[in-house]
């Protein structure tokens, strides 16, 4: 799990205590691993500056001090990379959509069936418990595998593989039930003939993941 | 090192900043079993922490490879039964697809055996057969007709209950529905609140 633990923990506290040649080893020792974190997020210039800076916080800022020791030092550092990887591209894509919005307001957006395709799939998933909810989007929207989500609930991959095939089956009555109460229709409406692949496909896509244009099966995890 | 415990898992802070220790802690595998389930209803609604974990996990940080995930979201997805949602779990439950190796705790004799400030303790001991280990925690354990229960926050878990063993659960919330049911008869002792699998069924008890 970390190949330092005993000295990780050590390094902590000396860096917490302004030891600036144990600060120097902590980011020789976890710098390159926050770095490859941040690169599958942002490109890979943009990716060192954000740890860069990130790093420059815990330093400058005594930010490393909010590590409680709750997890390895190699993974929460991992979570602040991505976390201000993640924060960048957000930055980065609401300039982008702000720009695109300033170019072609799109009014007619929700008139169109994808969109209420995707709006009644949404609120079906959002209408889950949060224990069912959190799987789902775990596979569809982060687009996990079901043995990492399983690492991750502690269930097994076929236990997870019936549970969101049972999810579907809700999120299938509830969208239905929606399209009808909504704009009077049915969800087979809205995306003709909805099969089994075809309602992954739309999930994957109410999810916000149109580059994954693949209809996939769970069985394929 | 600082006062986590008195922070709902999960919950940004004030300027709005993810728990990364939380989901760091959830991703090793470390989180208490009321962290999780705090967290699990956190991450259902929170995008940004659900992308913070599964970059975390995708990047290849370790995934509890030796501190057991047992509670947390497999707990809830247990309760989610009743409501009827895992009708599954029921009628195609297989005995045997209860996630290996990686889902059972550490013994103690291979835990890490302290790691002063940095390294808290699983939370939820839970090890069928190690009676030294029973001994240790005596204070947070007791028998009961012959089954061992721990007392995790607040509330007696049997000791061979497993969430990701998703057998049918049976959720007893009043006192009459207590006094109905002749099996837990032997258990009522153990107080308004407990968790015990009795010949394959989950009875978790909460009473007002």
């Amino acid at each position: 799990m970390d190949r330092h633990p005993e000295d990780d923990s050590t390094l902590v506290r000396r860096c917490l205590a302004g030891d600036a040649e144990a600060w120097h080893t902590l980011v020789d020792r976890h710098r390159p691993g926050m770095i490859s974190l941040a690169r599958r997020i942002l490109p890979v210039q943009d990716a060192e500056d954000a740890v860069d800076a990130v790093l420059a916080d815990l330093w400058q800022r005594r930010r490393l001090g909010r590590y409680e020791g709750r997890s390895s030092l190699r993974t929460w550092l991992g979570a602040v990379a991505i976390n201000s990887a993640l924060n960048a591209r957000r930055a980065a894509a609401s300039r982008a959509a702000a720009d695109a919005a300033a170019a072609a307001p799109d009014y007619a957006a929700t008139d169109r069936p994808p969109e209420q395709l995707h709006i009644v799939l949404r609120e079906a998933i959002a209408s889950l418990e949060p224990s069912i909810r959190i799987m789902v989007l775990l596979y569809y929207e982060q687009d996990l595998s079901l043995d990492a989500i399983g690492r991750l609930v502690g269930a097994s991959k076929s236990t997870l593989s019936r549970a969101l095939k049972h999810a579907r089956e809700r999120i299938r009555a509830e969208a239905d039930r929606l399209a009808h109460e909504r704009w009077d229709t049915s969800l087979a409406a809205l995306r003709e003939g909805v099969d089994l692949d075809r309602l992954e496909f739309d999930l994957r896509e109410a999810c916000g993941q149109p580059g994954n244009n693949r209809p996939r099966g769970v069985s394929n995890k | 090192m600082t006062d986590f415990m008195n922070r709902p898992a999960g919950r940004h802070d004030e300027d709005g900043e993810p728990d990364l220790n939380a989901l760091a802690a959830w991703v090793d595998g470390r989180l208490d079993s009321a962290g999780r389930a705090e967290l699990a209803d956190h991450l259902a609604s929170c995008q940004s922490c659900r992308a913070i974990v599964a970059e975390l996990t995708r990047g290849g940080a370790p995934a509890a490879s030796s501190w057991a995930p047992v509670l947390a979201i497999a707990a809830t997805i247990a309760v989610a039964a009743v409501a009827g949602t895992a009708y599954f779990l029921v009628h195609e439950r297989q005995p045997n697809s209860v996630a290996a190796p990686i889902l059972r705790p550490v013994t103690p004799a291979a835990a890490p055996k302290s790691t002063p400030s940095v390294a808290p303790p699983p939370a939820a001991p839970s090890s069928r057969s190690s009676p030294s280990s029973d001994r240790k925690r005596a204070a947070g354990t007791t028998q009961v007709a012959g089954k061992t229960f721990h007392l995790v926050a607040g509330e007696w878990i049997d000791n061979s209950y497993r969430e990701t063993d998703f057998l049918p659960v049976v959720q007893v919330s009043s006192r009459q529905q207590l006094d109905s049911i002749a099996a837990l008869q032997p258990y009522a002792a153990l107080g308004s609140h407990f968790t015990v699998v009795i010949r394959g069924t989950v009875y978790q008890v909460a009473l007002p």
